[in-house]
């Protein structure tokens, strides 16, 4: 296991409103126990508010559990040294849902890059990084000219390309991947995650893939849990879990999706 | 600004108390010879059964307006040495371009040398409360929780007394003997305490929106650190709002110096600024004798609406998506 | 053949002083249809909807060719306001933003009963509810007084159809009413909109992205890009015998999992 979770729990504290002066707690993960193999691709499925986003961000530590433990490659990732916690945060990188978002609109794509690298690998010298700035970009297939361009010059499965490129820059183990295909445009879906799939051939990474879109996760990943409410309701191979769902949760979620029918039966009738 | 001593044909204490109220001066191009260089005449003062000045022309007495004439001694920029002014009359009579007041100061001259002070106040004023207001508007909105609520706290503190009376109660805090540059730095000072509060909550408000954004969760996740992170990625988003803000807030300093000033709590004879040379002004009998005196009150609203129009400017030029550097 | 109930021809639009954003729109609806508008976003479909309505002036568009036609007679921005809402109504993709956050679902209701209908006033409540009813709303008593920020997205963009029904459109239009909700919730509510239509008999336009789901409701696809109308056929022909490049794109962009049958592409 690269990656465990062990009974993880967070609550966010609503903010009483009005007159309601009691605070409430809302549980967005709920004792939550799950591993991840080295070199797979794991999903996190479920609806929206189901704490998919919050799981990913507990594990990259912009969030912090109540409860539980992280291992991460058989070591404590809560309370972890700072020389732990810089090397961590070099194994485990994120790539976010909304690309319009992620990228600062006042960095050309070259300062982007370079943070991470300029952060992580200042021991390497000078010319070392300039050129792995330049490998990367043409890894996630855009061209070299894009180094100093700014974000709002590109459309959005560019700048999701280059979101990726600012992750895999570090070349983390780890990559989470929060619905990174979800706001883009089906065509420009397909060629993403087939990036993506080659890095990971190439790189030999293990993703974590958060997503609500059951087709995608069922091409995509080797395992998959189903979230719901801040619980796990199932975990196990996609095939399995595709096939033979046991519970009554994914069952209904299966049912809910769209599929296009298979007209070349009728036409045989 | 930089060279009043220069521009200003006469130092703003240079008195003439013959030329009390003397009027703007008429300039001819046309004598009774024909077409000349610019001129005025002489100025004969005599009063009249309500022993009020007025003021005639002796067209007898021809004073030609020349440029780079001699004058008293100035430094400019306070070094090099010269009695070089850009422009006057040679010999005995004033040229006062735009009247003379009470004293028979050039007002031209005194508008000059105001805007000195008037000016610097307004820059150094907004620079100071933009520095103020921006650090703890940026800690108190990226850190939140507990360092939030007392700076708030606090800055809610000094919003809460109105500000006209606080600078009453600052000013008056400050003993009276205190030289005119004491009191120039205080009256900063004053303006900028008064002033931070309201933009440091604007400002608070701004950062905790940006740091929610994915892009600054990216550098976290990165390792980037806390102070780096607000650098570079929160404050850039900040500064057009902030460079525009800036803009619109200079014309208030400016104001408000002019309104201490006016009020004579402000900067004090013998230094000049456009508020207390408009002190003047508050004689109702002076302001309809010698409209004038209020030509300080005409550059102080020029200026403030120049700032707006350029902050206006600022604010279509600096969006990054409109323009790609 | 059934009658053409709307009738596009030739449609032209443009933003001003640019080149047109839809060229050329050419398509019909007839009675009792479902029609899907498929593209990817900027091909000019939710334009397609306002312009029918005769809506572009809102978002500063202007009609630069071409006829809307409904039932034979050409709509213009005059006649458009009678026909609005009345005979083809419009559903948005947002209902967080279509509702106002100050009025009760009741309130809602009543504006529309109030100048829409000759409905009299002691029956507003009854038919309320059975509007709601209608959508499969449970217990629309209490939900007629609830606020707008008290519902889910899923209710409020049923509230949306009920509403939109209140008239007894001839046409819908739905532009992309279920992207912001959940699978599960879409379904439902693509669920509610085909049982209405087989009880009510109304013709709808399906504006989506998703040709999984426009191949569940829709009767014929017209497939848009870059502004104009690459291919119209029906769902079936859509999927087995794709003609334009494009089709084809958005076809074998799907996962293979949207399948329920392997599909092979010439």
């Amino acid at each position: 296991m690269l990656l465990e979770f062990q009974n993880v729990t967070k609550r966010f504290l609503r903010v009483p409103s009005g007159f309601r002066r009691k605070a409430e707690y809302s549980m967005a993960v709920d004792d939550v126990h799950f591993g991840i193999r080295e070199g797979e691709i794991f999903g996190l499925v479920g609806e929206s508010g189901s704490g998919k986003s919050t799981i990913a961000r507990i594990i990259v530590k912009l969030l912090s559990p109540e409860k539980g433990r992280i291992l991460f490659d058989k070591k404590k990732v809560l309370r972890q040294s700072k020389a732990e916690g810089k090397i961590y945060r070099k194994q485990v990188q994120m790539v976010f849902q909304n690309p319009f978002e992620s990228l600062n609109p006042r960095q050309t794509v070259a300062s982007i890059l370079e943070e991470g690298v300029h952060l992580h690998f200042s021991h390497r010298e000078e010319g070392v990084n300039k050129e792995a700035v330049r490998a990367i970009v043409e890894e996630v297939g855009l061209p070299v000219s894009s180094l100093q361009k700014y974000p709002h010059e590109f459309s959005g499965g560019q700048r999701q390309r280059i979101a990726i490129a600012r992750a895999l820059i570090l070349a983390p183990k780890l990559l989470i991947l929060d619905e990174p295909v979800s706001s883009l445009d089906v065509s420009i879906q397909s060629q993403i995650l087939t990036l993506l799939r080659g890095l990971k051939k190439k790189h030999g990474m293990t993703f974590l893939f958060i997503s609500h879109d059951l087709h995608i996760v069922r091409d995509f990943c080797d395992r998959v849990a189903v979230l719901r409410n801040g619980k796990i309701v199932e975990t196990g191979e996609t095939k399995e879990i595709f096939d033979s769902p046991k519970s009554e949760f994914t069952k209904e979620l299966l049912d809910a999706v769209f599929r296009v029918p298979n007209f070349s039966r009728e036409e045989g009738k | 600004m930089l060279f009043a001593d220069f521009f200003a044909p006469y130092s703003p204490d240079f008195e003439n108390r013959e030329y009390s109220y003397a009027v703007p001066a008429n300039i001819h191009f046309f004598s009774s010879e024909g077409i000349s260089r610019p001129f005025i005449y002489s100025l004969i003062s005599e009063f009249d059964m309500y022993h009020q000045q007025l003021y005639y022309e002796d067209i007898t007495q021809k004073n030609l307006i020349k440029f780079f004439v001699h004058g008293e001694r100035h430094y400019v920029l306070g070094i090099i040495p010269t009695n070089l002014h850009f422009f006057g009359t040679e010999g005995s009579e004033p040229l006062y371009l735009f009247g003379a007041d009470s004293r028979g100061r050039d007002i031209f001259s005194r508008i000059l040398y105001g805007a000195r002070i008037s000016l610097t106040i307004g820059l150094l004023g907004t620079l100071i409360t933009f520095v103020i207001g921006t650090l703890i508007g940026c800690i108190s909105g990226y850190y939140g929780g507990f360092i939030d609520s007392v700076l708030m706290r606090f800055s809610e503190l000094l919003m809460l007394i109105p500000g006209i009376y606080l600078l009453f109660a600052l000013r008056a805090l400050i003993p009276p003997e205190v030289s005119s540059g004491q009191m120039y730095l205080l009256i900063i000072v004053i303006l900028s305490i008064i002033g931070w509060a309201g933009l440091a909550r604007v400002v608070r408000g701004m950062v905790f929106s940006i740091k929610e954004k994915e892009f600054v969760l990216a550098a976290k996740v990165l390792g980037q650190s806390d102070t780096k992170i607000i650098l570079y990625h929160i404050l850039p988003q900040l500064s057009s709002y902030l460079v525009v803000g800036a803009f619109f807030s200079i014309p208030g300093y400016i104001l408000g110096e002019s309104v201490l000033s006016f009020l004579g709590l402000g900067i004090q004879e013998p230094s000049v600024s456009w508020g207390n040379m408009l002190s003047e002004a508050t004689n109702i009998a002076t302001l309809t004798l010698h409209p004038w005196v209020l030509f300080p009150a005409f550059f102080l609203v020029l200026t403030i609406l120049s700032f707006n129009i350029l902050a206006d400017f600022f604010r279509d030029g600096l969006d990054p998506s409109y323009s790609s550097p | 053949m059934k009658n053409n109930l709307l009738e596009i021809s030739e449609l032209s639009v443009a933003f001003s002083d640019e080149e047109n954003v839809l060229s050329r729109v050419s398509f019909s609806l007839q009675e009792g249809e479902t029609l899907a508008l498929v593209g990817e976003s900027g091909s000019g479909k939710s334009i397609t909807a306002l312009s029918i309505l005769q809506l572009l002036s809102y978002i500063g568009a202007t009609h630069t060719g071409g006829k809307v036609k409904y039932r034979g007679k050409e709509m213009t921005p005059e006649t458009a306001s009678h026909i609005r809402g009345k005979e083809i109504a419009l559903i948005f993709q947002d209902p967080f933003s279509t509702f106002n956050p100050l009025q009760t679902i009741e309130k809602h209701f009543s504006h529309l009963f109030r100048y829409r209908t000759r409905v009299s006033k002691k029956n507003w409540q009854k038919k309320m509810i059975s509007f709601l009813e209608m959508v499969h709303l449970p217990d629309p008593e209490m939900l007629l007084q609830k606020y707008p920020h008290e519902c889910s997205g899923g209710m409020l963009q049923r509230i949306m159809i009920a509403m939109a029904l209140v008239c007894r459109p001839k046409i819908l239009i739905a532009d992309e009413i279920t992207t912001a909700l959940d699978t599960t919730v879409q379904k439902k509510i693509i669920g509610v909109l085909q049982g209405l239509q087989k009880k009510k008999g109304f013709s709808m336009i399906v504006i989506t992205h998703d040709l999984s789901l426009a191949a569940n409701i829709a009767d014929r696809i017209v497939v848009m890009d870059g502004g104009k109308v690459v291919e119209i056929a029906p769902v079936k022909d859509i999927f087995m015998r794709p003609l334009h490049s494009c089709t084809k794109k958005l076809i074998s962009s799907l996962p293979k999992s949207a399948f329920q049958a392997q599909i092979v592409l010439e």
